[in-house]
């Protein structure tokens, strides 16, 4: 091998292949290299993916909250509107029976009040400074929103014992039985007053419940994703941890309204349930008579014997 | 006015790090975060290429529009600046970002994002120019600043002034083009176009306490070399001139200051001759 050799000159004409930035800068797909620092995300050049999710988190998420909670929100006001509140049939007896026990309240209570200051903390994230920055200004705004998600990173945790307790304590309860079929075909009863039978549970508290146990899950596990960062994944999955973690959110929190109106204004006798723990044998009767039977066999129901 | 860019022209780029770690003395960087950082691609093979990236300084910035806390600010050179006050260290401006300019110290709860740092153009931030609290500290890992502050002294990003090979430029967006699109070695473009100004710092008028002429200096008003350049400028241009090139301009790209002209009467010596008697 002569010296002669290694003076001629390549095939290879590096230049002629140089990128211009303009190209650069249209890539679509992600642009990754090698380099020397010891932080390995400073490897990729680009991700156009950041603007996709710009757009996603901007626009559609926020369209996706307007309209499902401002829809449902107008749901139910035209509903009571209409149907106004359910009524127990035959008013009120004296005669009661336990529907929760105090540590199933105690783990409902805990959820829901963890899961309200997660709402309002989460939708100051997407639609906050809009409305309350003419309120209380930027750096008022600033202030609020830090500790707003300060609440929401350390209340994500009794948030999900809750949603694991709820899991685990409920579960015998919530399994799909023949009578939640009928239920669902006659409408729970929601319009009209033939009332079809139900179990300690109904057709609609069971799809509550499983919104609650998986939808609660999602948003714990993308949660979690997203206040460790790049623990577990990459900026795409970072990405698609937010993207999930909004969107199920968002919808959680328009199911939720519907259950909280339910539970309070909606039915008579229903807050009773898990505000003290007993509720009233008429209403038990009118909405869940398969489990007053059995209740009432195992002698558990106080008070007058049940009229009727 | 000017729109303050960068441009790194690939081609020049030898993935020396000088501005990563001009960059990270300059502005005291903490540990772990890179506003700068050089990527290259194709490592080993033919053509390869390394490119200087930090934070682009867009004109709709992605990571403004996602804040959910409105944290960020364009300066009236269309620098993209944030307020370390008013962030609260979501990441959102990270997912958005397609250059990955913001950086977190992780010193948050649960060992997560503390406040955003990026890249400044070297402008600093919200705070007062050229004040300590604008420069900032070390706090629990934190960095509480913005760094140091050279566009309100009238100088261009210490990154690009300490480009080894001239690959990275920064200044106002139309001229860096021009530079760039030229093709060539910047140094004679800058000469050939009659940009004399706005490129290295020891070129630009300053007076005696150092601090640039007038109240904000814009890099490109006028030459180098006129009336209160520097000793040091003076003599490396004559250096330059004497040097017998066959270039009007110094290799620096620049013309000859009123100083040099005088040398540069006679006309430069092409080959040695013997003197006449």
């Amino acid at each position: 091998m002569s010296p002669g050799k290694a003076q001629q000159p390549t095939q290879v004409n590096p230049t002629a292949q140089s990128v211009k930035e303009k190209e650069l800068l249209k890539e679509l797909q992600r642009i990754q290299g090698r380099g020397t620092l010891p932080d390995t995300r400073t490897r990729v050049l680009e991700q156009p993916e950041g603007r996709a999710w710009r757009q996603f988190h901007q626009v559609t998420l926020r369209w996706i909250g307007a309209v499902a909670i401002l829809g449902m929100l107008g749901l139910i006001v035209l509903f009571y509107l209409i149907r106004g509140s359910v009524r127990i049939e035959g008013g009120p007896s004296q005669a009661r029976l336990v529907r929760f026990n105090a540590f199933e309240r105690f783990v409902h209570w805990m959820t829901a009040a963890s899961f309200v200051v997660l709402a309002i903390s989460g939708l100051n994230i997407t639609f906050g400074k809009e409305l309350l920055t003419p309120l209380i200004g930027p750096a008022g705004f600033a202030e609020w929103s830090q500790w707003a998600k300060y609440a929401h990173n350390y209340l994500s945790f009794p948030f999900t014992l809750g949603v694991v307790l709820i899991f685990l304590m409920w579960i015998a309860w919530n399994l799909p039985t023949p009578s939640d079929f009928k239920w669902v075909a006659q409408g729970g009863g929601i319009v009209g007053s033939k009332h079809p039978p139900a179990g300690r549970f109904n057709a609609g508290q069971k799809a509550i419940y499983w919104i609650v146990v998986l939808g609660g899950g999602a948003v714990a596990v993308t949660g979690y994703l997203l206040m460790l960062p790049f623990y577990a994944t990459d900026i795409a999955g970072m990405q698609l941890a937010q993207m999930v973690h909004g969107v199920v959110g968002l919808v959680f929190i328009a199911i939720m309204l519907a259950h909280i109106y339910i539970g309070t204004i909606g039915m008579q006798g229903a807050f009773q349930a898990m505000g003290g723990g007993e509720v009233d044998v008429n209403w038990a009767r009118q909405h869940h008579s398969l489990w007053l039977e059995k209740q009432a066999k195992k002698g558990r129901v106080r008070g007058a014997a049940p009229a009727e | 006015m000017a729109r303050m860019k960068f441009l790194c022209d690939a081609d020049r780029c030898i993935e020396c790090n000088a501005c990563v770690t001009a960059c990270k003395n300059e502005n005291e960087v903490p540990w772990g975060i890179n506003r700068r950082r050089v990527v290259t691609i194709n490592d080993g093979k033919p053509g390869e290429r390394s490119v200087s990236m930090a934070c682009m300084h867009c004109t709709d910035a992605p990571c403004a529009a996602v804040c959910p806390v409105n944290c960020f600010y364009t300066t009236a050179d269309a620098v993209v600046l944030h307020s370390k006050d008013l962030c609260i260290g979501c990441g959102y401006c990270f997912y958005a970002c397609p250059f990955g300019a913001p950086q977190y110290p992780k010193v948050g709860n649960f060992g997560s994002r503390g406040k955003m740092d990026k890249c400044t153009y070297c402008a600093g931030g919200p705070e007062a120019d050229l004040t300590p609290a604008e420069y900032g500290s070390r706090d629990n890992g934190q960095f509480t600043g913005y760094g140091s502050n050279r566009l309100a002294e009238g100088k261009l990003p210490i990154c690009a002034e300490m480009c080894s090979t001239k690959s990275l430029l920064a200044g106002d967006g139309e001229i860096i083009a021009k530079i760039l699109g030229a093709g060539g070695p910047p140094r004679l473009q800058l000469g050939r176009l009659g940009l004399a100004d706005g490129l290295p710092r020891e070129h630009r008028v300053v007076n005696d306490t150092g601090r640039a002429a007038g109240a904000n200096p814009a890099p490109y008003s006028s030459p180098p070399h006129g009336g209160n350049c520097r000793i040091r400028e003076a003599k490396e241009c004559q250096r330059a001139h004497r040097s017998g090139s066959s270039s009007p301009h110094c290799y620096l790209g620049w013309p000859p200051c009123s100083r040099c002209r005088p040398a540069r009467r006679s006309s430069p010596r092409r080959s040695i001759q013997p003197r006449s008697r």
